[in-house]
């Protein structure tokens, strides 16, 4: 999947210098692209059109059993807008997908340096145990890391203590909101590492080994060649890599909500657990559906932003 | 597409005309009276909550409706409580709602408000006049009755023998002063990780019980107006006492719930722990050499028995529902003599007093328990204050030192009091 996607990218740059072709030849791309298109917007546009039309409405318990439509105009708006709560999640949430993004990207590129330089069967093992991290759902990371830090019967804990390390029998991760974030940060970033490490794995055996060969003749250390020669080659597929993860960190839902439910008292409750909480919890669709538009055109507009400069560049 | 598939080739206009007639037939049938086509078999969807009535019974009761009313089927789901509001939150508009839920007493009154609840006023029930009292409550509103009482159940403390003789204690106590001499006795004996009762910080249905027994109460309300009252002295006393009670005998955290406490009696980490009754059961399944070590009793208060919540469980039908009949016979059925008295068989308080004198054993000590109860405030929106965890933040602030008593009842009655008068 990493590899695939990361493809592209390197190779934009001769695409765009493509010849002109005859009329025929140029209609076939779009028509195989046409299922997918169809696809994605029956399946993706109808959910948003909803969700932005709910987002002008009422929508409490009894309209939504009922199937009353009731218009509140920006109603839903001016409430969001002036809750305090939301001005206290959103820059959590953003604080949090930072953390997250940057740790995720260092130790992505760890991986990647320490793939391209173990020998064979190194990289076999390390690629096998980044792959499984990939393949383990999403939901059962959680369940397993919440399982690792239960207070009473969690291995955390039993090895902690065990070891010496510390009297952490009954020790609860999820009570302090610090390090419940450790926990979910670490979490997080356990399962975005390895989409991360392959696709710049796949991005360094693109450079041409002779550029790092003869760098190291002039003198050049590691950290000069990761500088001079890695980062400016990789620079667009970094740059992709953060959109993707900026967008996948900050709409994080199943991570919070199957370990700290946004306790202790609300305190890692970030946009996507505040959404649940309005909506499902409270019945306020229409709010809900609010944050939800909010928090759409935050990341769009973020995306764009990074899509821009990075076209800029390219030029 | 239809008619495609059920006539190949070319299609003539007489065919046209009877494919026509029938579909109007059919539609005619769908909409004026729907269970009158008892020719075409029917599926009567049922949405029951984990750690319920058991299975025996439901299939029971499946059994004989099944064989009552012909070419029906009962297809019951198990829903489990965590997250039960996004499931019926999602099927009750739907078009296809599953025809009766099993809803927590604390549940029904938002949903009946609502509109997704069939009035079940005008049906019959066996044992209608002799309902507990607090389940019937629970689910009418308006004066019209939309849940029927399923079953209730409330806690109890349930104790290990073979640990209680090991630390040499033998009498039952009856206050909660012997209560915490008890639990004390039990963790000194216990070792450093042992709590003599066990008592994690977020069980509100545990010391909430702690509240009521000091006369104090959760809200009161005047007129349509709510006014949260765990700032009182006499709330701000339980709420005192039960810190103190939890710092003596538990070592359990502060931020957890009690999804764990049967596992932490049965693997001797406790001595006692306060549960539902159908825990005593569930212990000696899970751990078999227990079988015989279990015991329960009435949690104990500071002048006779703790007041408990009387929780339990009722049975609605959707509104939406397509079979309003088969629903109600369903419900009928599972509240009817012949049930409960199975269901009181398996630890669950029956929903009538007129079986009081056939419950032995564990649903004997709950329903003693049960003639000293109180329930949550009866609002509508009492739900999205259990949804938002007050109460549970209210206990763990406490019990975790985060904040004095008197912090965290004002805070925990600003939220109350928002949420049940807001909008």
């Amino acid at each position: 999947m990493g590899t695939i996607e990361a493809e592209p990218v390197i190779a934009s740059v001769p695409v765009q210098r493509a010849q002109r072709r005859r009329p025929r030849e140029r209609s076939l791309p779009y028509l195989l692209l046409l299922p997918a298109t169809v696809t994605v917007f029956l399946t993706l546009l109808y959910p948003v059109a909803t969700m932005l039309s709910l987002s002008f409405q009422r929508e409490n318990l009894a309209d939504l059993v009922t199937h009353t439509t009731t218009w509140v105009g920006l109603e839903n708006y001016r409430t969001v807008l002036t809750d305090r709560f939301f001005w206290t999640v959103l820059p959590r949430t953003l604080g949090f997908a930072a953390v997250c993004v940057g740790l995720t990207l260092v130790i992505g590129t760890g991986c990647a340096l320490l793939l391209q330089a173990a020998s064979r069967w190194a990289r076999t093992l390390l690629s096998l145990a980044l792959v499984a991290a990939w393949a383990t759902p999403v939901l059962i990371g959680a369940v397993v890391f919440k399982w690792l830090f239960d207070p009473e019967f969690g291995v955390i804990n039993y090895l902690a203590s065990s070891a010496g390390v510390c009297d952490c029998r009954h020790h609860s991760w999820f009570a302090d909101p610090w390090s419940a974030f450790a926990v979910l940060v670490a979490l997080v970033v356990w399962g975005a590492v390895p989409f991360v490490a392959l696709s710049i794995y796949a991005g360094l055996l693109t450079i041409a080994p002779e550029l790092a060969e003869a760098a190291r003749v002039d003198g050049a250390g590691p950290v000069r060649i990761f500088v001079s020669i890695i980062w400016p080659m990789l620079r667009p597929l970094y740059a992709i890599l953060t959109v993707l993860s900026v967008i996948w960190d900050t709409k994080v839902f199943p991570q919070v909500w199957l370990t700290t439910k946004g306790g202790p008292y609300q305190g890692t409750v970030m946009l996507g657990v505040y959404i649940y909480q309005k909506g499902i919890n409270n019945s306020q669709f229409g709010a809900a559906s609010t944050i939800a538009v909010l928090m759409t055109v935050m990341l769009l507009s973020l995306s764009w932003l990074y899509v821009r400069a990075m076209r800029d560049e390219a030029r | 597409m239809q008619s495609r598939l059920l006539f190949r080739g070319r299609i003539s206009p007489s065919r046209w005309l009877l494919a026509l007639g029938a579909l109007v037939v059919l539609a005619g049938c769908g909409s004026s009276t729907p269970e009158a086509a008892t020719d075409s078999p029917v599926t009567l969807n049922v949405w029951l909550m984990k750690d319920s009535a058991p299975d025996s019974v439901i299939s029971q009761v499946n059994q004989e409706f099944e064989a009552a009313h012909n070419k029906v089927t009962v297809k019951t789901q198990i829903l489990d409580w965590d997250g039960r509001d996004a499931k019926w939150k999602t099927a009750l508009p739907s078009e296809t709602p599953p025809d009766v839920l099993e809803m927590g007493n604390t549940d029904v009154l938002g949903y009946a408000a609502s509109g997704g609840l069939t009035d079940l006023s005008s049906r019959s029930f066996e044992n209608q006049d002799t309902w507990l009292q607090g389940l019937k409550e629970a689910g009418s509103y308006d004066g019209k009755l939309f849940g029927v009482p399923f079953y209730g159940g409330d806690r109890v403390v349930i104790y290990r023998k073979d640990l209680w003789q090991k630390a040499g204690l033998s009498t039952l106590p009856t206050t909660l002063t012997e209560l915490t001499a008890a639990g004390e006795k039990l963790r000194a004996d216990g070792g450093k990780d042992f709590s003599g009762l066990y008592f994690p910080g977020r069980y509100q249905y545990a010391a909430l019980p702690f509240v009521y027994d000091a006369g104090g109460t959760i809200a009161t309300r005047s007129g349509e107006r709510w006014t949260a009252e765990l700032s009182s002295p006499q709330s701000q006393a339980g709420l005192t006492a039960w810190a103190d009670f939890v710092r003596r005998v538990s070592v359990a955290p502060a931020d957890i719930d009690e999804t764990n406490i049967a596992d932490v009696l049965g693997q001797g980490h406790a001595g006692m722990i306060i549960g539902q009754a159908w825990m005593v059961n569930k212990l000696g399944t899970d751990y078999p050499k227990l079988k015989d070590q279990i015991g329960a009793f009435a949690m104990p208060g500071s002048n006779g028995p703790m007041p408990v919540f009387l929780g339990g469980s009722n049975l609605v039908a959707s509104a939406a529902g397509r079979h309003p009949d088969l629903a109600y016979d369903w419900i009928k059925a599972m509240a009817g003599t012949k049930a409960q008295t199975a269901l009181a068989g398996a630890g669950l308080l029956p929903n009538t007093t007129s079986l009081a004198s056939a419950v032995t054993g564990i649903t004997a000590i709950q329903l003693q328990a049960a003639r000293n109860s109180w329930f949550t405030p009866t609002s509508t929106k009492w739900s999205d204050v259990d949804n938002n965890k007050v109460l549970m933040d209210m206990f763990q602030s406490i019990a975790a030192g985060h904040a004095s008593v008197p912090e965290a009842a004002k805070k925990a009655d600003a939220a109350i009091d928002a949420t049940l008068n807001g909008g």
